[in-house]
């Protein structure tokens, strides 16, 4: 046990930042995210003889951090944001490239975004599509682990993510218009 | 549609170096540098994915909560290994038919408690007051047992503990040093019993279990071997030393008490049961 313990700690503790960080983003509260995540670690520690050693634990941890926030979080909080996905795809299609100067993707009109603005517009997209960014391009999962973690095929994974980086585009394109960084004639 | 759907999403893949060939991968590159309308979703994606990467910083876990999963890990590590120890121990003690004179029962319980540094236990079934106090507060810290009432003083507890049932005079003193933060009453074969906390700034906790003392010998669950009821009975203070909580019973009236604490035990002794001992409060 003491070494089960002492793997465990070396295994799973690294990883917290990471899961408090996700949490935060699901909750929205750092209360809930500190429940939550407890309660990943205690559930986690508790089954740990079943995870398969040289595999994934941080994405073995989300696994269990999601559903302890499907079965224990969310059903006792309002349901999620429902997306319409059709609505989702029209939007962004509307998007045409004869809208957008391509100087407007140089990374300094966005520099002038504050970080909080940036947090900001991603935790305003559905759920669905904040999941996919975050899991990608802020803790690093590959498309397979993703898939898991949403229980989507790979290809669902790669066209949400596709979308959601739309998404947040637009919403940071009319944010950084509205605070005068873009200028359009 | 689909086909332009397609390339879209490829164009992601390319991003991402993912769920490509490399075959398919320059064709992807050969449509982006080829097609405007292309370059610009490749831009997008790009660009989104540098910035989500360089501009959402990780908030740090707050100390305490790492804390508190060490601490609830580690814990629970050690219960589930000293697990059988202490039942057989518990067993062997609390036992009538075992019963030896209370000095030896005493010595061997502080010997046992700090050479094996034993925890509190979770899950003991023997019914009797003092492993269900120490049931309980394994159970407080593990965040499994929650206040039914939270309060913060002694006379919405007591109000508590009557409008709840609790058919006995209740003991619920105030402290400078120490907060109620909340009661309990449970339900021990048909009897009300009361139980309540309280903790300091610090986050130390006391949990206080509390019987009419006629209980100890009408219900079975709480009662405890003759030798210790006779020094309760006879205003002795029984100690039970733990590497991380200290167990005290002991009689005030017609009240017999189960406090378990992991706060500092010589202080509990003289500040928290001396003064309740002295206290006229019922």
């Amino acid at each position: 046990m003491d070494n089960l313990y002492k793997e465990f700690e070396k295994e799973a503790l690294p990883h917290i930042d990471a899961l408090y960080n996700f949490a935060l983003k699901m909750t929205g509260s750092s209360d809930d995210a500190d429940d939550l995540v407890q309660e990943t670690y205690l559930k986690a520690f508790r089954f740990f003889d079943k995870f398969e050693r040289g595999t994934n634990c941080k994405a073995w941890m989300f696994r269990i951090l999601k559903n302890s926030f499907i079965n224990d979080y969310r059903k006792n909080t309002k349901e999620p944001d429902k997306v319409d996905y059709d609505d989702v795809s029209n939007f962004y299609e509307n998007i045409k490239s004869s809208d957008i100067k391509t100087d407007h993707l140089q990374e300094d009109v966005y520099a002038k975004l504050m970080d909080d603005d940036i947090a900001a517009s991603l935790n305003n997209l559905p759920e669905d599509f904040r999941t996919v960014i975050i899991l990608s391009d802020v803790e690093g999962f590959t498309y397979e682990e993703i898939a898991d973690f949403i229980d989507c095929p790979i290809g669902t994974v790669r066209s949400r993510l596709h979308r959601a980086r739309k998404m947040l585009y637009t919403k940071l394109f009319s944010y950084a218009k509205d605070k005068g960084f873009i200028n359009e004639k | 549609m689909e086909d332009k759907n397609k390339i879209l999403y490829d164009i992601t893949s390319y991003v991402d170096k993912e769920a490509l060939t490399e075959k398919e991968r320059q064709y992807v590159k050969k449509q982006i540098d080829e097609s405007p309308e292309l370059q610009l979703e490749y831009n997008i994606q790009k660009s989104m994915k540098n910035l989500v990467s360089a501009r959402i910083t990780r908030a740090k876990t707050p100390a305490y909560l790492i804390d508190n999963i060490v601490s609830k890990t580690s814990d629970t590590s050690k219960r589930t290994k000293q697990q059988s120890f202490i039942n057989g121990i518990k067993e062997f003690l609390f036992t009538p038919k075992y019963a030896l004179g209370i000095a030896s029962i005493l010595i061997l319980l502080t010997i046992a408690y700090s050479v094996f540094n034993i925890p509190p236990d979770g899950g003991i079934k023997t019914p009797n007051l003092f492993v269900q106090a120490e049931n309980n507060f394994a159970s407080i810290i593990a965040g499994d047992l929650k206040p039914q009432k939270l309060c913060s003083n002694a006379g919405e507890v007591k109000e508590f503990f009557r409008s709840a049932g609790v058919a006995y005079a209740t003991i619920v003193p105030e402290f400078k040093e120490w907060n109620i933060i909340g009661a309990v009453v449970s339900d021990e074969q048909g009897q009300k019993l009361a139980h309540h906390v309280y903790s300091d700034d610090s986050g130390k906790l006391i949990y206080v279990y509390q019987v009419n003392k006629a209980h100890l010998t009408s219900n079975k669950l709480v009662e405890l071997s003759p030798e210790i009821y006779d020094n309760l009975m006879s205003n002795n203070v029984v100690k039970f030393e733990a590497h991380d909580h200290s167990t005290f019973l002991f009689r005030h009236v017609e009240n017999v008490f189960a406090l378990v604490t992991n706060d500092d035990d010589t202080k509990i002794e003289k500040r928290f049961i001396e003064n309740l001992i002295n206290s006229n409060t019922i």
